[in-house]
């Protein structure tokens, strides 16, 4: 396998889209490559990076009680 | 399943208890995706307000197809969506990206920025670098990477989401990881070398 050709699969490596042979193929490169390897390794750090950043985070108490206050004059609206 | 569709019944009927149970078991998921389209609490809240509103106008379009909760997150990511595009469409045209060519990536010095903890690494400056770069993924892409990256859907459910083809998820999907990875390889200092091999 050749470097463009690792570098055209990179995501559907990452997200296990490929047939064993394939990722066979992609790994063997990769323990002779460093450039492909740091590479790939780089593209999903750069997802793991923006899952930490952007981890879930709590509705605010006030916008809650916002919701519930929209929605029930909703309610009210279609009775 | 049955508790859901207990659940919708009474809300069918306008059972405010009943609603205000669906407000608090969906809205703290729902009010995520929307945070995560839209970066910004206030228009998240606002998305969040009007995908209730929607979800009670467009109720007896639910045809059970899909669970309630799918069937609302579609709607809460249409909602932020078309918030996004409003947004965007105020400051500039949706362009497309650029990323950077097999060529360009082979002749750089690559950094292996890997190897230490996430938590050291994501500095201020970083996360300013990483929102940064995503507040200029135009939204056909961030949606994608959104819901795939960092809400965790499947390729499939993303093209079901989305209603695009597995192929553009896949596609957009690329081109925004690509992007993103390009503001962190400028964080970490990825400069040009001569390497040209293919």
């Amino acid at each position: 396998m050749t470097h463009r050709q690792i570098f055209k699969k990179v995501c559907d490596f990452i997200d296990g889209e490929l047939d064993e042979a394939t990722c066979n193929e992609i790994k063997k490169h990769i323990t002779a490559c460093p450039k492909c390897r740091i590479y790939i390794d780089t593209v999903g750090k750069t997802i793991v990076f923006y899952q930490v950043k952007d981890a879930p985070k709590r509705l605010p108490a006030a916008a809650r009680k916002r919701l519930h206050a929209t929605v029930a004059l909703k309610l009210k609206e279609k009775r | 399943m049955k508790d859901e569709t207990k659940l919708l019944a009474a809300v069918r009927r306008g059972d405010e208890r009943a609603v205000r149970k669906l407000v608090d078991a969906y809205s703290p998921r729902l009010y995520n995706v929307a945070l995560r389209i839209l970066r910004s609490p206030q228009d998240a809240e606002d998305a969040l307000q009007e995908t209730f509103i929607t979800a009670l106008d467009k109720l007896d379009q639910f045809d059970g197809r899909a669970s309630f909760f799918t069937w609302m997150y579609r709607i809460a990511v249409n909602v932020s969506l078309m918030a996004l595009r409003k947004k965007r469409s105020r400051r500039k045209k949706e362009e497309s990206i650029e990323v950077p060519s097999f060529e360009s990536i082979r002749s750089r010095e690559l950094i292996d920025w890997t190897a230490d903890p996430v938590r050291k690494v994501l500095t201020a400056e970083m996360r300013e670098i990483m929102d940064a770069a995503i507040e200029n993924l135009p939204a056909r892409y961030r949606v994608v990477f959104v819901l795939r990256d960092l809400e965790g859907l499947s390729i499939e459910e993303t093209s079901k989401t989305l209603g695009i083809s597995v192929a553009n998820v896949k596609i957009r999907l690329m081109r925004a990881r690509l992007f993103l990875r390009e503001a962190l390889a400028k964080y970490f200092h990825e400069t040009n070398g001569t390497e040209t091999e293919s």
